[in-house]
């Protein structure tokens, strides 16, 4: 057997190997409470998804203290949520989604992604469904400053993947990366004016930006393996969920991309669910009965890839 | 009577010289002229050819027999009776879309005593209309939260759906058991100028109406008993018992005798009175938000420390706010879990949870073909002319005809007027639709038809709809051989249009005589085995029990303050040109008294004391006064609605005009105003008659009486603690003692049983010890030992119970004679010390009933947001 640095290089069979990758995901929710919680109820979205491109071996969610109800539920857009009732008094809620995914190179269409992105708008008479992501929704509003932003990248007759690359790529060096910038309530026009923001604001905009146009775009909520430089070892649980965009094309398929990063969706992104916007897919989300007047949050997510 | 005929033989005069009231009806408005191409209203009554139709004429001719005088008494017989049934709408701004914004005021309901008549081959064409219309409504319902054909074939235009906020997302999955996922339904129409109905919207959200409906009817069948005998319009009765079987059958599975429940915003809500109507004629209890729980993945209704399943929810409260976990977060008026349980198929939520996409005007174009593609039918019941911006051809219509249109949102939302708008104005509208075309329809002005109405000088014509409903059952749908009517406001800007300015009552006429049909799916008696009864404390929430509680205490605090109000203007009146009389200083004493019993302010320095009790009775801004006391109670009673005797309203009503009549005479010399007191007092005594002889004996009940119990026995030790701990003279003493015996309404007994020698100390004994008199504190707390027993939960160590009994042995080592005792500051030291610790300890035993009874949750608060972090 030769090793793998020379047979990635060089042989197409392996090929069939680099192009799919296998991670093993733990995110970690840990909620602490100023004061006893008698009863919480959770939603989450943290299994996984089987899509074209990705494949979810396995999923476990551990809830602790140990809720006296869950079950896991399909939502309209296939996307799995999980449903809990945490019913033992507690000052700390801890909610583990464990997985094991494969992810193989995004199989869109290159023809397609590479006609004029006009191509791409979804009519009522051919793609009715598809119009549910052309329009706006609670956090992807379509104010004209978001139009007149995108049609920068997107001037008439572009090929769709260039002008997405471009818009891509003005967001990641326009826009400071900077958390506290923004803040839940944000809107897609706050993070324009702010020009700074996280993940989901750069998401919320490239989505924004592609709505205002006519183009059907979703709101992905997933994870990102994340390499150390060459020579450290992987810290473990510095990373955490991310989100990104993704557009559909002429033939109905959907390329997605990562404003945040500046590239297109690969086999590093992992994607858990999509929808409109945030709201639809948050990791977590519930409602608690307490008198506790403060909370605090830790999240840790670790991808590490088999 | 004889029935008249054609218009013919009802014109004339009256034998006073008038016109018949009918005639001058008919002749209003510069006279209808048949035959001309008239562009004037459709009349009810005459139709288009100007000659009374066949149903109206025992209505023409008892309104002729009754004249103007007779139509304005029957007016005010129809306001008494709404009040006498607390029949009210709360009305709301309609762009306050937040159920949970500050409530307003509820005001009574108006309602016309003139029936709206509908012919029966009329009806059957309304209600093939109405049945089809349901089942087009339904199968569009089904799809759209189901295989979404109706939008992949292009039958709907996807904005309309994914754009509608009642298009609920966690609403797919949720499947109604049995043929329909549209349970209830409600169309709202009107009549073209040559008679044929339209429908103006459909009502699928939570409709409301129907239980008004019913209010309706009982009023205008008892002002106008004979017409109503004569006329014999369908019942509404079996509608509901069609419901209720109908509710049955869509429980989920397992339920082998399912529990339903009406769930209500609360008692603020816009049609509060409806669902309490609706929950009493299902005959379920009628319930909100705090009373309910998911637990293991179903729902349950709160009850005396314990859960009790439920299977069925008839939801008024609008499905976004229904579950703050999966729909709208923050809602105070769901239940967290709703949507998973729905999802699950433990409970059923009727409507379910999404319908309210069906109220989109914007689907009101599409019927026709939905109509012909879903059922293969022609649409029976067509819509007022509607066009969907959304579409350019039907957009530059709209704009084309811009004045003519009324703009109604796709969404919710106010409807727009343009020929009310300037010209400035409408240009804004202009681009406003132009900018977003999808959000908008132009409905053209429905031209409503008109029918005669009660007014101050005769009848006017006013322009009615009526609001249909249909319900779900077996594998079709029943409408309500009636229908909320309603005459429009004339001036459409305000309150937006469709607001209820007077309701009408309509009245079907039966074409069929054979009187076994006239039974009409009516439920006899019962032919299955005994049906075992709903334990009683099933309807008992800590919710219903704290409010059934304060009902108590506010009607009892109420009637106290009454007495010694009553008292007080006695001895006021008494003395008022006998300032130097030896008992003048009672006066005083009772007038602190009165402050110190409802923590009011005192009486302010040169202020009359009768315009001060007169304060007390009617300022509803301080705290304390008679006036909160009332509205305590009523806002209790509302609470728990469906746990009273209808009759409580007649009796809070006839409190009410009493009170208002004495605000309506600011120069009342003191007449108007023992009057008041007198109605108040004995509208209070009709209230406790009322718990007393009236009421099942259940948990609410006892918390009922529990309340009025510890109220009593506070106001009593209040009230001596105001008045006897300080010897004054013994003139004034023995008539302090005389009013205070007086307002505790044992002066009788105390003369006969002491033989008119007045004593502190017997009438300490009397009004403290004594077990056997009802107005005693060792009355009270015997009675409250005796309630909290009653309890299906009771166990005689609860913290309430021990700390009565602590009460109870104080009250036994008592001597009367050590209380009369006076110091040489001539205090009373021992009952100073006594009452003291007996109001602080009957005050700990209402918390401790608070404590252990009225539990409530501990506040509601998001899970903590989780905003995502770098990673790149």
């Amino acid at each position: 057997m030769t090793s793998e640095g020379e047979t990635s290089e060089r042989t197409p069979t392996t090929d069939m190997v680099t192009t799919s990758r296998r991670y093993r995901i733990e995110h970690r929710t840990i909620y602490r409470y100023s004061d006893d919680v008698s009863a919480s109820y959770g939603r989450g979205y943290l299994h996984p998804r089987d899509t074209p491109d990705q494949r979810c071996l396995d999923h476990r969610l551990i809830v602790e203290p140990e809720p006296s109800d869950a079950a896991d539920g399909l939502d309209v857009y296939g996307n799995t949520s999980a449903y809990f009732h945490v019913t033992r008094p507690h000052t700390e809620l801890c909610v583990v989604g464990l997985s094991e995914v494969e992810v193989s190179v995004p199989g869109w269409d290159r023809t397609s992604a590479s006609l004029p992105w006009e191509l791409a708008l979804p009519t009522r008479a051919t793609d009715p469904r598809a119009i549910e992501f052309t329009l706006p929704s609670l956090l992807v509003q379509l104010p004209s400053a978001v139009r007149e932003y995108a049609a920068i990248s997107f001037i008439p007759r572009r090929p769709m993947i260039d002008a997405l690359t471009d818009l891509n790529h003005r967001i990641r060096t326009q826009f400071k990366y900077e958390s506290g910038a923004t803040s839940v309530s944000s809107t897609v026009l706050d993070v324009l004016e702010a020009r700074a923001g996280v993940c989901q604001d750069f998401a919320h905009l490239a989505v924004a930006c592609l709505r205002s146009l006519g183009l059907a775009c979703r709101y992905v909520s997933g994870y990102l393996a994340t390499y150390p430089p060459p020579g450290e070892e992987r810290m473990i649980g510095v990373d955490a969920s991310h989100a990104w965009a993704a557009v559909r094309l002429a033939d109905g398929s959907w390329v997605g991309f990562d404003p945040t990063n500046d590239t297109l969706a690969d086999e590093r992104y992992t994607t858990i669910a999509w929808g409109r916007d945030y709201d639809d897919v948050p990791p977590l989300r519930g409602v608690i009965f307490t008198d506790a007047e403060n909370h605090e949050m830790d999240v840790a997510v670790d991808v590490a890839p088999m | 009577m004889s029935a008249p005929g054609p218009t013919g033989q009802l014109l004339g005069s009256t034998p006073g010289g008038m016109p018949a009231l009918v005639d001058a009806y008919l002749a209003r408005g510069g006279m209808f002229t048949p035959g001309v191409g008239d562009p004037r209203r459709y009349d009810e009554m005459t139709g288009t050819d100007g000659a009374l139709l066949p149903g109206w004429s025992e209505l023409a001719a008892a309104l002729n027999a009754i004249g103007e005088r007779g139509l304005a008494d029957l007016s005010g017989r129809v306001d008494r009776l709404l009040e006498d049934d607390g029949v009210t709408y709360t009305p709301v701004d309609a762009v306050v879309a937040d159920p949970a914004a500050a409530p307003a005021n509820p005001e009574r309901w108006r309602l016309d005593p003139l029936p709206l008549v509908v012919e029966d081959a009329e009806w059957r064409r309304l209600e093939a209309g109405l049945i089809q219309r349901s089942t087009l409504m339904d199968a569009v319902l089904t799809d759209l939260y189901g295989d979404g054909k109706v939008i992949e074939n292009g039958l709907l235009p996807p904005e309309l759906v994914y754009l509608h906020r009642d298009y609920l997302r966690p609403a797919h999955g949720v499947t109604i058991p049995g043929a329909h996922q549209l349970f209830f339904h409600a169309v709202d129409v009107c009549r073209s100028t040559s008679g044929s109905f339209q429908a103006l919207g459909d009502r699928t959200q939570a409709p409301s109406g129907a239980g008004y409906a019913m209010a309706d009817r009982r009023v205008v069948s008892r002002v106008l008993p004979d017409l109503f005998r004569r006329s014999a319009p369908r019942g509404l009765g079996a509608f509901f018992h069609t419901m209720r079987s109908a509710l049955a059958s869509v429980a989920p599975d397992q339920a082998e005798d399912p529990r339903v429940v009406v769930l209500t915003p609360g008692a603020h809500s816009e049609t509060a009175f409806d669902q309490a109507m609706l929950a009493s004629l299902l005959g379920v209890p009628l319930v909100e938000s705090a009373d309910l729980t998911i637990r293991r993945g179903r729902l349950w209704m709160l009850s005396m420390g314990r859960v009790e399943p439920v299977d069925v929810v008839v939801r008024r409260v609008d499905a976004s706010w229904s579950d703050p976990l999966d729909l709208r977060p923050n809602s105070r008026l769901g239940v967290v879990g709703l949507t998973e349980a729905c999802r699950r198929g433990t409970v059923t939520v009727v409507n379910t949870l999404g319908s309210g996409i069906l109220e989109s005007p914007g689907m009101l174009p599409f019927l026709p073909q939905l109509a012909r593609s879903v059922l293969g039918e022609t649409l029976k019941l067509e819509s007022v002319p509607t066009h969907w911006c959304g579409i350019d051809a039907e957009r530059s219509h709209v704009l084309a005809h811009f004045e003519q249109m009324v703009l109604r949102p796709t969404d919710r939302g106010r409807s727009v007027f343009p020929a009310l708008l300037s010209r400035d104005e409408r240009q804004v509208w202009r681009d406003r639709i132009t900018a977003e075309p999808h959000r908008w329809v132009g409905q053209e002005n429905a031209p409503f038809s008109e029918a005669p109405m009660a007014a101050p000088d005769g009848l006017a014509a006013g322009q009615v709809s009526m609001r249909l409903f249909s319900v779900a059952h077996g594998s079709g749908y029943v409408p309500m051989p009636g229908a909320l009517g309603r005459v429009q406001d004339d001036d459409p800007s305000i309150g937006g249009r469709g607001r209820v300015s007077v309701a009408k009552d309509v009245w079907v006429r039966s074409g069929r005589t054979d009187p076994a049909v006239r039974g009409e799916g009516r439920v006899w008696l019962y032919e299955g085995p005994v049906v075992h009864p709903d334990r009683p404390e099933s309807t008992s929430s800590p919710r219903v029990l704290e409010d059934m509680f304060w009902l108590g205490r506010y009607a009892e605090r109420t009637e106290d303050l009454t007495r010694l109000l009553i008292v007080a203007q006695e001895r006021v009146e008494d003395f008022r040109f006998r300032p130097e009389h030896l008992g003048a200083g009672c006066v005083p004493v009772l007038l602190s008294a009165v402050g110190a019993v409802s923590a009011t302010r005192p009486l302010a320095p040169g202020q009359d004391p009768l315009s001060r009790i007169r304060e007390l009775i009617l300022d509803t801004s301080e705290i304390g006064t008679l006036a909160q006391s009332l509205a305590g109670l009523r806002e209790s009673a509302r609470s728990v609605r469906d746990q009273l005797s209808g009759d409580t309203w007649m009796v809070l009503g006839g409190v009410d005009r009493a009170v208002a009549e004495l605000a309506e005479a600011p120069g009342d010399g003191g007449m108007t105003l023992s009057s008041t007191q007198a109605a108040v007092l004995s509208g209070m005594l009709a209230v406790s008659g009322l718990a007393s002889e009236n009421m099942i004996r259940d948990p609410g009940w006892y918390f009922m009486d529990l309340g009025r119990r510890l109220e009593r026995g506070q106001q009593v030790t209040a009230l001596l603690r105001s008045t006897l701990t300080r010897s004054h003279s013994s003139a004034v003493d023995s008539l302090v003692v005389e009013s205070v015996l007086a307002a505790s309404e044992s002066g009788v007994t105390y003369r006969r049983r002491y033989r008119g020698r007045t004593q502190i100390a017997t009438m300490l004994e009397l009004l403290l010890l004594d077990a056997g008199n009802p107005r005693s504190l060792a009355y009270q707390v015997a009675q409250a030992r005796a309630d909290l027993r009653a309890l299906p939960d009771a166990s005689g160590t609860s913290r309430p119970q021990r700390r009565l009994e602590e009460v109870d042995s104080i009250l036994r080592r008592c001597r009367p004679e050590d209380l009369e005792h006076t110091d040489d500051t001539q205090t009373r030291k021992e009952l100073t010390t006594l009452l003291d610790g007996l109001h602080e300890a009957l005050r700990g035993i209402a918390d401790a009933i608070a404590a252990q009874h009225f539990w409530h949750p501990s506040p509601m608060q998001p899970l903590g947001v989780v905003t995502l972090e770098e990673v790149q």
